[in-house]
């Protein structure tokens, strides 16, 4: 376990953005239900979000 | 030397991010998401002496979510590109559904969990989440996208 953390530690640390992403998700006190709302709203994008130049039928 | 007579280095010095930058940043942010998710779904809440149930799960959400993020991000470039069968975006939709179901059932266990009595369904849902994340992941780099 312990050489899977210094793994993601050595590579989050050379990049700027996805530090400051993981930053922000591991420096948070314990989260409050309005953390969690944001956190369902961010999984709750569809496919479709995610996939805009998705070729299936969007009623799919 | 390109068509206009220019040399490779001279392309890189007026276009210092080339495409294959994007892709490899793509990666290493998946990489490094899909690590620390993986990590802290594999770490039992119970051991973990400093933090709560609660922000142990939120943080695995938070980091499953960005490499979810990422992982669909190289699936749209995959699709724009003209690459991927309408078979395979219908199975790559299915494990996409699959991971927000896994998603949302954690969300909704961590914020109903208010005492380690309930980390042990904490960690199974939170598990689940992670093997969905694996599955995702899995099947895009099945059909040639570059994760």
């Amino acid at each position: 376990m312990g050489t899977i953390i210094s793994a993601v530690l050595s590579i989050v640390q050379q990049l700027p953005a996805a530090q400051a992403a993981l930053r922000e998700i591991f420096s948070k006190p314990d989260p409050t239900d309005a953390d969690w709302d944001a956190a369902r709203a961010k999984a709750a994008k569809t496919y479709f979000d995610q996939v805009p130049a998705s070729k299936l039928p969007r009623d799919t | 030397m390109d068509i206009n007579g220019r040399h490779e280095h001279s392309l890189l010095a007026t276009n210092p991010r080339p495409i294959y930058h994007q892709n490899t940043m793509k990666r290493l942010y998946l990489l490094a998401g899909l690590c620390a998710s993986l990590a802290l779904a594999a770490l039992p809440t119970t051991q973990i002496g400093c933090s709560s149930v609660e922000r142990t799960a939120y943080q695995a959400v938070g980091a499953t979510q960005v490499s979810v993020d990422v992982a669909m991000a190289v699936w749209n470039d995959y699709v724009k590109a003209g690459k991927a069968s309408v078979t395979q975006e219908m199975q790559v939709k299915k494990a996409y559904e699959q991971y927000q179901l896994a998603a949302f059932i954690v969300i909704d266990t961590a914020k109903a969990t208010n005492s380690k009595t309930n980390s042990a369904a904490l960690n199974q849902v939170l598990a689940s989440a992670s093997t969905s994340l694996a599955n995702l992941v899995t099947l895009i780099r099945s059909f040639g996208a570059k994760i």
